[in-house]
């Protein structure tokens, strides 16, 4: 039986801009093992000053799942990231159209507090970036300013099933009240993810969050975002195929601020539609 | 297409060289960078030797000649407390100077003239301070009158001179202020053992006063505390608050860029011309009071906000931005996030800035003079309202002043305000060191 | 060993293993079945076996599909790309062997229409024996990944040629004596060849096992019967 592994792909190429996506979610999401829609995006493009970043992304990111935003430097997709937690709204000059819809609702909206927004979405960095307090602080800051605990036991109650979740409670539990800075690189960053998940966030993103760590750290790491997505909705901006191959179940791949690609992970690594797509997963790029 | 002549050959690349040609090349190119190496450390060590050689220079005449104002001579006579002239009910009226001097020359077997020259003379080698002492002593004890009791007082300032040897016989009389027959009482006494030389205690706990002998720079230095602490607590608020909100807050436009550009030239304003706006301003329109340290420490933090506000925005700049988008991606609001942990962080840097802003304004001297702290101030201040003097203006008194005795204790003064301004930067760098972070 | 710090790929890795073992378990079977069919003449199970292959050609796609994947997401090096390589390899080789097995049933199937032979089939039954030994010893040297089980399977590889050997002779005179008998003799020499190849592929799957433990590539010369040590050698099948 003759067994081919990657398809010649479909002799037309798809023009730049429209994406051959998501036009039926639902027939798409029949297919794949994947939760319901978390986050919504529709022709969202993002401008600096005169500069567009983003040409109308349509997308969409299921609950429960890890998708995984690919595609070379400077294509969007940590811009897209930004995106569904506003933090682009931090830079001035910076504009985003469209429309995204988490849970049905625009995020976008005036009447959506972006503070508020950040405690539902979290985010985790590319360079871990724990405050310069001690552990406890670090993963109580959260829960502190939005008012989550009412006591100091729920507060510690909180902080332990954080760290815990996290698979960093072994490692701290007898230095809570030492500096978060004097953990290795690997821990800063589980540190990290711990005090995004203790404010209970929907969803989790993830901007290369493995790009400054070593293999066992990484490895350490995509476990544990193998474990956070049963609770959370998880998107990952990774620069490495590789990563996203074994991490996501979900994968979408941008290139020059334009959505080329999305499909189950499986498929985009063992037979993508589009030829940009297997160009750039087998390294025939530039 | 065809070249008629071909140009003169085109230069070979390096790479064309044979390997031992560029070796040699190598090895001549590293000889005259390594001389150059050397040459400019040599013109580095220079430099710093100039430099060093000036604040050595500076520094070495300052201690030389001022030195000698923290000792001074005492002198214990013994004053036969004269009940036919001693006033039993008010001892001050006593005129004791008198008493003593005719008592010191009896003592020497000097007869005096009719007018009372010698015991002018001898007088003028004795401290007022003598009088005081004497007149508390007959006050506090009015029964020592008719003993005779040791007093001991300072001397005067030309003969505390004389016994430091700035004051010599080999300068002609009437060039010199003490006659030779002072000059021999002041042996004969300093044989006798009534001379005594100790610490200066008196610069350190007394005011200004016309007598060198008895001047202090307390009043000054309490002085300047105050105004300093009306500029620290005026100063600091204003310019930390205002470079939070220019760095952190306040929109990115023309507005904003012009805002700071004029900071900056604040910051290079002639000192006189905070000195004149404070006149202007606070004395002339305000009506508050002269040469007080409200309005030194007004004036004084007009001078220092542009340095502070200079000094925490870039501080702010330091903090790295991740510690802001972590806590903006945690949902902190703006405000918390400037408040909790930029401004936090960036402390080390608006503490150094602060410090060393209010070392500059503690040694201004141009200002002061001008919102009236030039006069003569005695006594100790109280209150922010009162006429006061700072050690900046003090020194310049006190240069200006008559007496010889007034050089060594310029020079005492001064090393008083380096001291200072010495311990407020060594605490700037110190806490700079502490509280620094490497990201 | 110690585990993968990403437990889903470890238990990715041992459900590949697990599934080659489960097709090895089937193949096993069906090469008993078939001989048992040819022995007993029983026709129930010939059909059986003939309709329990698709469920083998099933197992070899599925084991593909999934080292594919692997290889694709999980991008593995050393050990476990060799584990994943060997799994392909082996599911080829029972994909095979359920294939000659089935081979065999339908030959039964036809025989059981004759007249029973048998000494002849009692030849094959024992053949049959031998070689489904070798390839339940191989597969058990796979699920406990031993090496030295796998290289007493391929040793044995002479014993499986000698049998063919012998029968092929047994069946020639056979043939030779009674003319009748040829057509069913045929079909037994077919069998016969059908069980020289499994027992070929359970070589084949020794040496993959012996890859996928050490990483080395195996060289050595299979044992081969002697074609000096018997009579007759130039009809012999080598």
């Amino acid at each position: 039986m003759k067994f081919n592994i990657l398809r010649a792909p479909d002799g037309t190429e798809s023009s730049a801009g429209a994406s051959p996506v998501m036009a039926a979610p639902t027939a798409a999401h029949a297919a794949s093992p994947v939760g319901p829609t978390k986050i919504q995006a529709r022709d969202v493009s993002v401008f600096y000053g005169d500069k567009q970043a983003l040409y109308e992304v349509s997308l969409d990111i299921p609950d429960k799942t890890v998708t995984a935003l690919i595609g070379p430097s400077g294509c969007g997709k940590s811009t897209f990231l930004r995106t569904m937690n506003r933090m682009n709204d931090t830079i001035s000059h910076c504009r985003v159209t469209g429309r995204i819809e988490m849970d049905g609702e625009d995020i976008n909206a005036r009447t959506v507090d972006p503070v508020l927004l950040r405690a539902r979405v979290g985010m985790v960095f590319q360079k871990p970036n724990p405050f310069p307090k001690t552990i406890y602080e670090n993963v109580a800051y959260g829960p502190r300013i939005h008012g989550l605990a009412s006591s100091k036991a729920e507060l510690d109650a909180t902080v332990e099933a954080s760290l815990k979740r996290a698979g960093l409670w072994e490692e701290v539990a007898d230095r809570l009240h030492s500096p978060g800075t004097g953990l290795s690189g690997g821990q800063q960053q589980r540190l990290v993810i711990a005090r995004a998940i203790a404010v209970e966030p929907e969803v989790i993103l993830m901007d290369e969050p493995c790009s400054a760590l070593d293999p066992i750290a990484t490895a350490k790491i995509e476990e544990l975002i193998d474990e956070l997505r049963e609770r959370y909705c998880i998107v990952i901006v990774t620069h490495s195929m590789a990563q996203a191959a074994r991490v996501s179940q979900r994968t979408a791949f941008f290139h020059l601020g334009r959505l080329v690609e999305t499909g189950d992970t499986e498929e985009i690594f063992t037979n993508p539609r589009e030829r940009r797509t297997l160009d750039y997963i087998t390294g025939r790029f530039g | 297409m065809t070249d008629a002549t071909l140009p003169s050959p085109a230069p070979k690349p390096v790479s064309a060289a044979t390997p031992e040609a560029r070796a040699e090349r190598l090895r001549a190119g590293l000889k005259r960078r390594y001389a150059r190496e050397k040459r400019f450390k040599l013109y580095g060590l220079l430099a710093i030797g100039v430099a060093v050689g000036f604040l050595l220079l500076l520094l070495g005449r300052i201690i030389e000649q001022g030195h000698t104002a923290f000792y001074a001579h005492s002198v214990t006579v013994p004053v036969y407390m004269d009940p036919a002239r001693v006033d039993r009910g008010y001892p001050q009226g006593t005129n004791f100077e008198l008493l003593v001097a005719e008592q010191q020359l009896a003592r020497f077997g000097v007869v005096d003239d009719a007018q009372g020259t010698k015991a002018g003379a001898m007088r003028s080698l004795f401290s007022s301070e003598l009088k005081f002492v004497a007149a508390e002593r007959i006050q506090r004890q009015p029964g020592l009158i008719g003993q005779t009791l040791p007093i001991a007082a300072p001397l005067s300032d030309d003969a505390d001179l004389y016994y430091k040897g700035q004051i010599s016989r080999a300068v002609p009389a009437d060039q010199r202020r003490l006659s030779d027959q002072q000059l021999d009482w002041l042996d004969q006494m300093k044989a006798s053992g009534q001379v005594t030389s100790h610490f200066n205690t008196a610069l350190f706990t007394n005011g200004d006063s016309t007598e060198p002998e008895l001047a202090g720079v307390l009043g000054a230095v309490v002085g300047s505390a105050l105004m300093l602490m009306v500029t620290a607590l005026i100063a600091i608020p204003l310019g930390v608050g205002a470079a939070v909100y220019l760095e952190e807050f306040a929109p990115k436009g023309r507005i904003t860029d012009l805002i700071e550009v004029n900071i900056n030239n604040l910051a290079a304003v002639p000192s006189i011309i905070y000195g004149l706006l404070g006149l202007t301003l606070f004395i002339n329109w305000m009506h508050l009071p002269r040469a007080s340290p409200i309005v030194g420490g007004l004036v004084l933090a007009l001078m220092a906000l542009p340095t502070i506000i200079i000094a925490t925005r870039s501080s702010l700049k330091a903090v790295p931005p991740s510690i802001r988008e972590a806590a903006l991606a945690m949902g902190a609001s703006k405000t918390q996030t400037v408040f909790q942990h930029t401004l936090p962080l960036a402390m080390p840097g608006v503490m150094t800035g602060s410090i060393i802003s209010m070392a500059h304004a503690l040694g201004e001297t141009a200002p002061l003079l001008l919102i009236g702290m030039v006069s003569f101030i005695p006594g100790i201040p109280h209150s922010l309202g009162e006429p006061t003097g700072a050690l900046p203006s003090l020194v310049y008194i006190w240069e200006n002043a008559s007496e010889r005795a007034f050089h060594e204790r310029t020079a005492a003064a001064i090393m008083v305000l380096l001291t200072f301004m010495i311990i407020m930067n060594a605490a700037a760098i110190t806490l700079r060191r502490r509280f620094e972070r490497r990201w | 060993m110690n585990q993968h710090t990403v437990k889903a790929y470890g238990d990715e890795l041992n459900q590949l293993t697990a599934e080659v073992a489960r097709m090895g378990g089937l193949a096993e079977a069906q090469v008993a079945d078939a001989v048992d069919s040819v022995a007993r003449r029983d026709v129930a199970l010939a059909r059986a076996v003939v309709e329990r292959d698709a469920r083998l050609d099933a197992m070899h796609r599925d084991i593909e599909k999934k080292a594919i994947r692997l290889i694709a997401l999980r991008q593995p090096v050393a050990s476990d790309l060799r584990r994943a390589l060997a799994s392909m390899k082996l599911a080829v080789d029972l994909e095979r062997t359920g294939d000659l097995a089935k081979n065999i049933a339908k030959r039964a199937l036809i025989l059981a229409e004759g007249e029973p032979m048998q000494p002849l089939t009692r030849s094959i039954e024992r053949m049959g024996k031998l070689v489904s030994m070798r390839l339940r010893d191989v597969l058990d040297a796979y699920a406990a990944a031993e090496v030295d089980r796998a290289m007493a399977v391929w040793n044995t590889d002479d014993e499986v040629d000698e049998h063919y050997n012998s029968l092929f002779r047994e069946l020639l005179t056979y043939m030779m004596g009674d003319p009748r008998t040829i057509t069913a003799c045929t079909h037994l020499l077919f069998m016969a060849k059908n069980l020289e190849r499994i027992g070929d592929h359970a070589t084949n799957i020794a040496e993959t096992i012996y890859y996928e433990i050490t990483g080395q590539e195996f060289i050595g010369e299979r044992p081969r019967w002697n074609p000096d040590d018997a009579p007759g050698a130039d009809i012999g099948p080598n």
